[in-house]
């Protein structure tokens, strides 16, 4: 017991010990510059309206019904505050305030619809719930600023729990991207990856090899060592530097191939995290200033039990729940079961056709209900291949004719889905009566398990002789 | 290497690639190649050559609809604009499901330059406002009628203006054109209406074959070419790839609007609640072409896919190995065509005698579209119609 206690002192200690803030002065800065760049985009593409105005309606996260829906406009004024958020947070002023709000601001756009939902969006706001809990305003910023033109004593110094933290955070993300790959798909068919490739051998200079279906195999096999294994890679010094180069280079072809958004600049931000905390101060000498705090004794503090268990138990939380979709057995990438919230990024290609069949009492025939009678073109498309989200609609679908008055209401569905280019099959039970069927976290029967067999195999198509172009 | 050098030079290279993301592409290879054959032969033997046939037709319809103002009480020159009409609609119905450029909304179609509305603008059809136009004068000539709204001058226009004998008004009795008593004075002296509206269908068949001329110019002028170079050259399409989703977009509307629209509801398979069928959802409400109208959307689809005597969609999926999906979708096409070519007479006639007559159409027809929405686009990795152009992860 007593040593257990020393050794609860000793890691709090560590965790407590001053650290130079250079690096997560430049993370916050970098984090608000992002979010920045994030909001404009959605303002700039007409995002807001047409992913969360133009539904009229929205798909929920399982426990989230009680989200309210922001009338038309609103959204557009929540990303013009997160823009300036993002702003304060950049520069340092009332960083804390500005975080928090920036994080609840960020997390309710992302609660609205469940169509909107991208893995770094969550990320974002994982960032920023950890960033409330840091003093990141404290050193270079503007709130530093002005205490020391008022005349007050800095503010306590970082710590190095922070860096640690969001360390976590990222390789939470890696490692986790990585075992979504350890499919047959991705490691032996090479798909989706050679779906994506074949579409885009128009990539200046090295776009006529992605036609090749050995160059989707070892690109899928490089994505996937990559995402498990660059955050031990950053954290060894030796491995640092060039590993952060083969960072930049997956990044960027990231970035160059697929419509995935911040998601690379974010990530390659992120990663400086893994660096000694002090690379600011060598990159840009003395714009940044002296080292302070780092060289201060350390104020011994006491262990505060509760706070560290609370943090351990998220960071458990973390790890644990990406692994949920084991539980229910299956391919998680068809029943979907366990696919949010564990970093399964671009690792399926999906698409479905979907009509429900309602029937109530009276009615001789069953009718179709076809989904854009209720869904945007972008709701449907997401709808299409995720199964909650079908059963979401058909309660809507329900709902809606119960009170036009109809009675005992049945919807039933006519769910098809192709998985990386297989052959379309059903994904739900045609006869399940969706509307008597509750949502929920528990093993979905109502669910066809995934069609078997390998994934298409694309080819190149034979050249064209030149006079036939 | 010095850190921050180390750093400059990655930043520097990270900037490099993603700019080269924005350039110009390369698309040459096999597969750019192959989908640019696709794309001329799409424009070659599949909607130029019904283009041509369009403005013939239009030319006739203009003919026609001309020899009827100058007769308006002559029932042979009427039927003779009927005819006509009936020839430029089935031409018509089966471009409706090959908009791609030109005939697409400006905006929200590369190449788009609206005319497709101008040509025929239904379902935004409003009787009511082609018969207030009816009793204006604006309407006698083309020139008076060129500036009102498309839902009054195409030939969804036309088609209550040739087909509609009796002299009654569609609006109702709330409307001013009846509490002003207008239609009423006009309907006082026999065969005025029937004058007003032969005069009047000649201007808008002017005006339709001014659009027709100006799409075929369109196409044939240029746009033909951007298709038939896209990711080469062309300045409307950046890949390949885009001007392949164009095409696969406008096939599209076969599920959209033909099957979820113009079968389902007067069917009553869908957005029919209150009865058996909704007949009087129908497409075509004055000439009972609706059928027709099907048939030509399917057949438009069918030659949009196999791209005519040239290479098709069938073919590329069969180059890029996907000839399992190919001859699934052949087989869907064969086991379709003669369910959907063996509708006849009218729509209301058909579920008066089967309510349940259009279904195997309707099954049909879906078996075909679903193949295209679920395994078409994942194998050429296409968007689908209107999707918002979002961040994807």
């Amino acid at each position: 017991m007593e040593s257990e206690a020393t050794g609860m002192r000793a890691l709090w200690a560590r965790g407590h010990a001053p650290v130079d803030p250079a690096s997560l002065v430049a993370f916050r800065v970098a984090f608000g510059l992002l979010g920045m760049v994030s909001a404009e985009r959605f303002l700039s593409f007409g995002w807001d309206e047409r992913l969360f105005d133009a539904p009229s309606f929205h798909f929920r996260y399982y426990g989230f019904g009680w989200v309210p829906t922001p009338p038309d406009g609103v959204v557009t004024g929540l990303f013009v505050a997160i823009l300036a958020l993002g702003s304060l947070i950049a520069f340092g002023l009332v960083t804390r305030l500005a975080t928090v709000l920036f994080a609840v601001l960020f997390t309710y756009v992302q609660l609205i619809d469940v169509t909107t939902y991208l893995n770094h969006y969550v990320l974002v706001s994982l960032l920023a719930f950890w960033m409330c809990l840091m003093p990141l305003g404290a050193r270079g910023s503007l709130d530093a600023w002005i205490r020391a033109r008022r005349g007050r004593p800095p503010r306590p110094p970082l710590r190095a729990w922070m860096l640690w933290a969001l360390r976590f955070q990222v390789a939470v993300v890696y490692v986790n991207a990585a075992l979504a790959k350890a499919t047959g798909d991705w490691l032996l068919h090479g798909q989706p990856m050679g779906i994506w490739l074949a579409a885009r051998t128009d990539t200046p200079l090295v776009g006529d090899l992605f036609a090749h279906h050995e160059v989707a195999l070892v690109l899928g096999w490089a994505g996937f060592l990559y995402d498990l294994t660059i955050p031990l890679w950053l954290s060894l010094r030796r491995t640092r530097v060039p590993a952060y180069t083969l960072l930049l280079v997956f990044h960027g072809m990231t970035a160059v191939l697929f419509d995935i958004g911040m998601f690379p600049w974010i990530m390659t931000a992120a990663a400086t995290i893994f660096f000694e905390p002090a690379w600011p101060r060598r990159l840009l000498g003395r714009l940044v200033g002296p080292r302070d705090e780092a060289s201060r004794p350390i104020e011994p503090t006491r262990p505060r039990r509760g706070l560290a268990v609370t943090l351990a138990i998220f960071a458990l939380l973390q790890v644990l729940w990406p692994l949920r979709a084991h539980a229910y057995g299956g391919n998680v990438l068809w029943h979907e079961q366990g696919m949010r919230f564990s970093w399964r990024v671009l690792c399926r290609e999906k698409n479905g056709s979907i009509r429900y069949r309602v029937r109530w009492t009276g009615s001789e025939r069953e009718r179709y209900v076809f989904p854009q009678r209720y869904l945007t073109d972008h709701q449907e498309r997401e709808m299409a291949g995720q199964p909650d989200l079908v059963l979401q609609l058909a309660h809507h679908v329900a709902a809606d004719h119960r009170a036009r008055g109809y009675e005992d209401v049945e919807v039933r569905v006519d769910a098809w889905v192709s998985l990386n280019g297989r052959r379309m099959a059903r994904m739900i039970d045609p006869d399940v009566d969706l509307s008597r069927v509750p949502d929920g976290l528990g093993k979905a029967s109502w669910i066809l398990p995934a069609p078997g067999g390998a994934p298409i195999r694309l080819q190149r198509p034979p050249r064209v002789a030149e006079d036939e172009r | 290497m010095r850190f921050s050098s180390f750093f400059l030079l990655a930043a520097s290279g990270l900037t490099l690639a993603s700019c080269s993301g924005d350039g110009a592409p390369s698309d040459t290879g096999p597969e750019a190649d192959a989908r640019r054959q696709v794309l001329a032969a799409f424009a070659d033997d599949v909607v130029v050559p019904r283009l041509a046939r369009f403005r013939g037709d239009a030319a006739a319809l203009e003919t026609a609809a001309q020899a009827w103002a100058a007769a308006p009480a002559d029932a042979t020159a009427r039927g003779a604009a009927q005819a006509a009409f009936v020839d430029a609609m089935d031409t018509w119905q089966e471009l409706e499901v090959l908009q791609v450029g030109p005939a697409g909304t400006t905006g929200d179609i590369e190449g788009g330059q609206g005319l497709r509305d101008e040509i025929y603008s239904w379902p935004t059809t409003n009787a009511c406002r082609v018969d207030q136009e009816t009793i204006e004068d604006a309407a006698a000539t083309p020139d008076g009628l060129r500036s009102e709204l498309v839902n009054v001058r195409g030939l969804d226009a036309l088609e209550r203006l040739l087909f509609v004998v009796d002299e009654t008004t569609a609006c109702p009795s709330s409307s001013p054109l009846i509490l002003d008593g207008l239609w009423e004075a006009v309907a006082a002296t026999p065969g005025d209406v029937t004058a007003r509206r032969a005069s009047y269908a000649a201007s808008a068949a002017t005006l339709v074959r001014e659009r027709a001329e100006e799409l075929e110019a369109a196409w044939t002028g240029g746009f033909r070419d951007e298709l038939a170079t896209a990711g080469a050259g062309s300045v409307v399409y950046r890949t390949s790839l885009d001007a392949l989703n164009g095409v696969s977009d406008a096939l599209f509307y076969l599920e959209g609007i033909t099957v979820n629209v113009k079968i389902a509801e007067p069917a009553g398979l869908s957005g029919c609640e209150t009865a058996d069928t909704c007949p009087e959802a129908r497409e075509s409400l004055f000439a009972d072409r609706s059928l027709a109208n099907i048939q030509a959307n399917y057949r438009g689809y069918v030659a949009g896919f196999r791209g005519g005597e040239g290479m098709g969609l069938d073919q590329l999926l069969r180059d890029v190995g996907a000839s399992d999906l190919a001859d699934r979708m052949d087989a869907a096409i064969v086991t379709a065509d003669p369910v959907v070519e063996g509708l006849s007479g009218t729509l209301p006639a058909l579920l008066e005698a089967d309510p349940q007559g259009l279904d195997p159409a309707f099954n049909a027809i879906q078996d075909v579209v679903r193949l295209q929405r679920t395994e078409l686009v994942s194998v050429f990795n296409l968007r689908l119609p209107q999707s918002v152009a979002a961040d994807n992860d």
